[in-house]
């Protein structure tokens, strides 16, 4: 199978050769091609992707990034028609820096009766979008998109900002037959390069010497403002030109799945990083090289680790909330209670201070750095080995590469007798080690007050837990009534407070009913949802809708009535990505069903205990009969987060064999 | 100099703030004022409201708004409302929010220029000239009460805002107030719906109508309920004349306000050159008769256009120019359909472009407010004396093809002579029918295979068409979604088709249910229909439901199967057969056997209508048997 691809691969590389990849030379077979030779599912494929970025000095201006892009895209079917619109993000940043966009050319190609047909994009298809203070987009819509059309757009971008540059993507939702990037920077400007995802691509790096031309005005005499009598003169400088090239061919086209983390995380694309700099005559300003550096340049920060000093303001608060506090763990609880309940985060995420931590302080008002950096900078008072923790959320990706721009949040870490307890004290549900889902990503980057940093798993180790049980009689007219009690702690409780907090008891009564959909609930009562530190409690009576089967004169059910597993959420037959769980779980259920008088137990199912492999997670499925009393005892747990795409076939085995047993009937027969 | 201008703007201040002050006293801003019976389980209430439109001005539309509400919870955060959008043809005068504590004490005040400005494009458009000023606050305790200030200024006074003193669920009303001013001359015309049962006063003067309304406790959603603007009081105004971004227009019925539309809207977008107008008729020069050419250029028009919705000209209400369509193959609704009547038009064929509400819950335009109304537009042809409508931002719809986005609803067509109302297609119960035919083997070792087929009609349609666009891994993975209540189920060899023709899909697979049958001892319990309702189908409980339900379209699901048992395996006893008729459902289910093969055949009907609330737990009733007899069991035993 491998060498197939191989060839075929090759034979379709050699193809590509003979076309030509400058803007407009489209030529009739591309438009000919009636589906991608590699993916005949993809609706439209990138032919070519050009990205040209170098950095050039501009008298006046200095230094300034253009990017200049060039994409040529098949459109297969009309699917593929939303290919035909872009948009580009530009910046503005605060001291009048902005982004500029222009050079926009645009051509629809297609096949007329045998002629390329070619329609020009005109303004009336370019839109401007202004959607903040700092962020435009650029949008184009391409003209007369037809099935087995082609699209070729190219633009330029200059941007003065230098040392955030975002994401080449080397990889997309459709194929992408080849790429070329190069991107070229003066020795004064050191980029470092990053890749990421599994796709193997070629990268050529190489140094050729340069020459700046300028001007400058010599023997001027003024105020400051004017200058008289000076004279011109031309210099130059040289220096070397460091350029990589990068080119990739063959692509395959990105795919989504189910209980996947971000998508992004694997999609293959390169990133170029300033790490430093070093104009002539000037010492070496180290901006980025490696995690160590990265964490202290952020922490060096007046908005991060700036904030970190400043103590005073809240001295006498914590002073009195600590009064009567010796141990630290209380001093811990005590500070990251008052500080959830003092603060309220204002929706906005970084690692960086908005409001600073004293104005935060002083309105109750912060986004998550304000209030987790005031939460580290009044643990560090009380004498705690505290310090933030920064972090990329799931929907930010995971921090493939040592830049700054790779965190968007941060928390805080106390680290007592050599574990680290992890917090965030923007929301208000949630408890020390117990993170909100959207922050368990990989690692974050513990930063000493010294400057040293270290990795922190954010990944929680202990597992949610479910323990439930049941005591469930068959009444006569075959009715399966009992009582449930269950705990949840965790994530599980912390999904329930979020659920369930602020509803009313019948609104929760609802909501459940609706969870569960095939029981009618009486006497709920919640406990514990506002005690953060407490398994969360649910307690009911229920009946149960069309439990039990009669047949003949037997009768039939499935003991774990609602609670059982009743699908597979695994159904595809193949999987490319990890599954991502999150957290650890496990789910223990003890059934106790007392046997309506006059039936006899005349089969149960058979018990089973199942591993997955590595000790991941586990099945085990206990059954017994005593004395007019069913027994089953039903748990299962997983033990990782994340489980590897080709152990994917034996974890959807695995959920089809519990769905299985759990659906096993137990068989009553009326006593004769 | 300097400090004599802030000096200066300190005064002015001083005095544009003391008579809002002086207003404010009026009302205690404590959210411990609030009567019970409005607050019980609200996430809102909205303690005092006053809104105005101000039309006395010819052609433009002052709106005020004075809004007091105290928030109780995350979800009451949205009932304030604190947004004022704005455009080339409106702006935003004032915005202002002030922030109250609990006992009624000024915490914080919110100016203009901290209203966050941000553009309004919606989703699924590409470009819109709208921008919006809204307020962001982050609460700090709840309950707090805010009080929201604003005044807009606009020139179009073709859209009124309707009132509604009741705008979300679980939000009470302790007072709220709307005030129309305008012109004598100018008679205001209103429709009010649904205020039995409500406290509202009416008071009027030629220049001047006020509505009052008092104490008005939450309302919930529920399950297949009507809208919210269907279940509380609602007034809608409309005058005879009206400005659409400084262009004035005309209604009084609605042959002259469609008159109006044609003449200034669509007749001067009509432009295309003679080359295309005879490369069209070339085209359909063969056919025979109307509705074959309608078809050819209905399909022409889907094979060369896509959506793209830009909303620039006259409020987005103007159609781009047909020409642009045709260069740039692409456009809105109102393009799109503009465009395809300028081809129609060619060739000879009458069409109508045609205003409505594009909404799955059959919204129709309201017959007796003649004003600007809808929010989509589709074209409405000619054929004989029949009129078909087409949706021509869709690539793929059949002819004549409406599915549940713009079926069965009042609609205005535009004609050269003025506006008419129309109807469109309607889908009976008859028309919407589901079949799924099976053919099964159950082998002796539990596990069930066949082959299926589905075939959909009516508004089932829409909901399969887009089946031909999914690979093969998401097309089975559809089906697994589908048929969730197999385990591990195996779909291959899958074929569909789509008749456009006819309108109907048909889906034909090779289905593999391994163990689906459970071992009990040497004999299976198997669940004999594999497509049976599964419990979530059953509507959900509630202790003291307010509303009526209703069932917007009429269906029939059929299911016929045909399973063959194993050798040495025999049936000793089928389930009875159940028939069940209400007045908004019916079922039926039998079971025959005959040399080894289980024939099963099972049909449920939903009838459309509205239902009293006393109703409801039938309904629910009449789910639970549904999905009980869905998945009765046969036990097959061993010879």
């Amino acid at each position: 199978m491998h060498k197939i691809t191989l060839i075929l691969f090759l034979v379709i590389g050699t193809a590509s050769l003979s076309q030509d990849y400058k803007f407009g030379k489209v030529s009739k077979e591309e438009l000919k091609e009636e589906s991608h030779p590699i993916d005949p599912d993809a609706d439209a494929a990138i032919l070519y992707r050009e990205q040209y970025s170098h950095i050039d000095y501009n008298q006046g201006e200095g230094f300034l990034l253009v990017t200049e892009i060039f994409e040529r895209i098949k459109i297969y079917n009309a699917d593929g028609f939303e290919w035909g619109t872009h948009e580009v993000p530009v910046y503005q940043g605060s001291n009048s820096l902005e982004e500029n966009i222009f050079n926009l050319k645009g051509v629809t190609y297609s096949l007329v009766d045998g002629d390329i047909e070619e329609t020009k994009l005109r303004n009336d298809g370019i839109f401007k979008e202004e959607l903040s203070k700092f962020y435009s987009v650029e949008k184009f819509t391409m003209p007369n998109l037809k099935p087995g059309c082609i699209i070729e757009y190219r633009y330029k971008v200059n941007s003065p900002f230098l040392s955030n540059i975002d994401e080449i993507r080397l990889q997309e939702e459709i194929p992408l037959n080849k790429a070329e990037v190069s991107f070229n920077s003066p020795e004064w400007l050191m980029y470092k390069m990053h890749r990421k995802g599994l796709q193997s691509y070629t990268v050529e790096e190489t140094s050729k010497p340069s020459k700046i031309n300028y001007r400058v005005t010599t023997g001027s005499s003024g105020n400051g403002f004017s200058v008289r009598n000076g004279k011109v003169e031309y210099r130059s400088i040289d220096y070397q030109n460091n350029s990589y090239k990068i080119s990739v061919e063959n692509v395959p086209a990105m795919q989504d799945e189910v209980f996947s983390s971000n998508i992004d995380n694997y999609r293959s694309a390169v990133k170029f990083e300033l790490s430093y700099t070093k104009y002539p005559n000037e010492p070496i300003e180290t901006i980025t090289s490696n995690w160590e550096a990265v964490s202290k340049t952020i922490y060096d920060s007046e908005d991060f680790g700036g904030q970190l000093k400043n103590d005073r303001f809240f001295n006498d608060d914590v002073d009195r909330l600590l009064a009567n506090a010796t141990d630290p763990e209380e001093k811990i609880m005590l500070i990251f209670e008052y500080v959830k309940q003092k603060m309220n985060w204002n929706k906005y995420m970084g690692i960086y201070a908005d409001e600073g931590i004293r104005s935060a302080y002083k309105s109750g008002v912060g986004n998550t750095a304000d209030i987790n950096l005031l939460l580290v900078c009044m643990l560090r008072y009380a004498g705690l080995d505290a310090n933030p923790v920064i972090l990329s959320t799931r929907n930010n990706g995971i921090p493939l590469f040592p830049t700054r721009n790779g965190f968007n949040d941060v928390i805080a870490g106390v680290t007592l007798e050599g574990t680290t307890l992890l917090m965030d004290a923007t929301r208000k549900m949630g408890a020390v080690n117990l993170l909100e889902e959207e922050l368990l990503n990989w690692n974050g980057r513990l930063i000493r007050e010294n400057g040293s940093s270290e990795w922190v798993n954010l990944y929680p180790t202990s597992a949610a837990e479910e323990n439930t049980m049941v005591s469930a009689e068959l009444g006569e007219n075959l009715e399966m009534t009992g009582k449930i009690r269950s705990r949840f702690t965790g994530h599980y409780g912390l999904s329930y407070r979020k659920n369930f907090s602020g509803k009313s008891d019948q609104e929760s009564l609802e909501a459940l009913e609706d969870r569960y959909s095939s029981i009618e609930i009486n006497d709920l009562e919640i406990k514990n949802r506002e005690n953060l530190y407490e398994p969360v409690e649910v307690n009911y009576g229920f009946e149960i809708i069309n439990s039990v089967e009669e047949i003949g004169d037997k009768l039939y059910f499935s003991p774990l009535f609602h609670l059982s597993t009743q699908e597979n959420p695994f159904k595809s037959e193949e999987r490319k990505h990890p599954v991502d769980f999150k957290y650890p779980w496990k789910d223990r259920f003890i059934v106790s069903i007392k046997v309506a008088d006059g039936y006899n137990v005349e089969s149960l199912p058979e018990g089973a205990l199942v591993n997955l492999s590595d000790n991941m997670g586990t099945f085990k499925y206990l059954v017994s009969n005593k004395s007019g009393f069913i027994q089953i005892s039903s748990e299962i747990s997983l033990n990782t987060s994340i489980i590897a795409p080709w152990l994917y076939s034996d974890l959807k085995k695995f959920y089809e064999f519990i769905v299985n047993k759990q659906s096993e009937k137990i068989v009553l027969s009326k006593i004769q | 100099m300097l400090s004599n201008i802030l000096i200066i703007k300190k005064l002015l201040l001083a005095l544009f703030v003391c008579p809002l002050l002086t207003f404010s006293q009026e009302l205690n801003f404590s959210a411990l004022n609030v009567d019970s019976a409005l607050s019980q389980g609200a996430d809102s209430v909205i303690r005092h409201e006053e809104i105005t439109i101000d039309l006395s001005n010819e052609g433009k539309l002052k709106t005020t708004i004075y809004r007091v509400v105290t928030v109780y919870n995350k979800s009451g955060l949205s009932d304030v409302n604190a947004y004022a959008g704005y455009d080339n043809n409106s702006k935003v005068t004032s915005i202002e929010a002030v922030i109250y504590s609990l006992l009624g004490e000024e915490k914080q005040k919110i100016k203009k220029r901290d209203f966050k400005d941000v553009s309004a494009v919606s989703g699924g458009s590409l470009y819109e000239d709208s921008r919006v000023l809204y307020l962001e606050y982050t609460p700090t305790s709840y309950p707090f009460t805010i009080r929201f200030t604003s005044e807009t200024e606009s020139e179009t006074t073709a859209f009124l805002r309707p009132w509604m003193p009741v705008s979300k669920y679980e939000s009470g009303t302790q007072f709220s107030q709307f005030t129309v001013i305008h012109n004598p001359e100018n008679t205001l015309h209103t429709k009010s719906t649904n205020f039995e049962g409500y406290d509202i006063v009416k008071e009027e003067t030629p220049d001047k109508t006020t509505w009052t309304a008092r104490n008005i406790a939450p309302i919930s959603w529920e399950y297949r309920s009507k809208s919210l603007d269907q279940r509380v009081p609602r007034v809608k105004c409309f005058f005879d004349s009206f400005y659409l971004e400084g262009v004035p227009g005309i209604a009084g019925n609605w042959k002259d306000f469609g008159k109006w539309m044609h003449d200034e809207l669509v007749s001067d977008t009509q432009d295309l050159d003679a080359q295309t107008t005879t490369q069209v008729k070339n085209m359909v020069a063969d056919l025979p008769d109307d509705e074959a050419k309608a078809r050819a250029i209905y399909q022409y028009v889907q094979d060369k256009v896509r959506y793209i919705s830009v909303q620039v000209e006259i409020g987005g209400w103007k159609p781009m120019k047909a020409s642009d369509v045709e260069r740039l193959s692409y456009g809105d609704c109102k393009a799109l359909s503009n465009y395809t009547q300028s081809l129609l038009k060619a060739v000879g064929i009458k069409s109508y472009y045609t205003i409505l509400y594009g909404d799955t819950n059959k919204e129709s335009l309201e017959t007796d407010v003649v004003a600007m109304q809808g929010n989509h537009v589709i074209l409405g042809v000619q054929l004989g004396d029949e009129i078909k409508f087409l949706e021509c931002t869709s690539q793929e719809k059949p002819f004549g093809y409406m599915g549940v986005f713009t079926d069965d609803r009042d609609v205005l067509l535009i004609t050269e002579e003025g506006g008419e109302l129309a109807r469109t297609t309607k889908y009976a119960q008859d028309d919407n029918v589901e079949a799924i035919a099976a053919n099964f083997a159950l082998d002796s070792l539990g596990n069930l295979a066949g082959s299926i087929s589905r075939n959909s009609k009516g508004i089932y349609y829409s909901s399969r068409m887009q089946l031909d666009h999914k690979n093969e891994k998401d097309l089975t993975d559809y089906y697994y979604n589908t048929w969730d209540g197999i385990n591990s189920l195996l779909v291959t060899n899958v074929e569909l088709k789509n008749n456009k023709q006819d309108v109907f899909f048909n889906e034909d697979m090779k289905f593999d249910a391994p163990n689906y049958a459970s071992k009990i001892n040497t004999n299976y319990l198997m669940r004999v229909n594999p497509f049976a309702l599964s419990r979530d189908a059953i509507p959900p409980r509630y202790s003291n439901r307010k509303s009526n339900f209703i069932i917007l379209r009429g269906t029939i699901e059929k299911q016929e199967l045909a399973i063959h048992i194993p050798e040495n395996f025999k049936v000793s006893s089928l389930p009875d057969p159940v028939e069940i008729s209400e007045d908004f459902a019916s079922y039926t289910v039998s079971y025959k056997i005959k040399d080894g093969i289980i024939y099963y055949n099972r049909i449920l009907r939903l009838n459309e209508g509205d239902y009293p609330v006393e109703t409801y737990e039938n309904y629910r009733e009449f789910y639970k048997k549904v999905v009980r007899l869905d998945s009765q069991k046969v036990l097959i035993e061993k010879t």
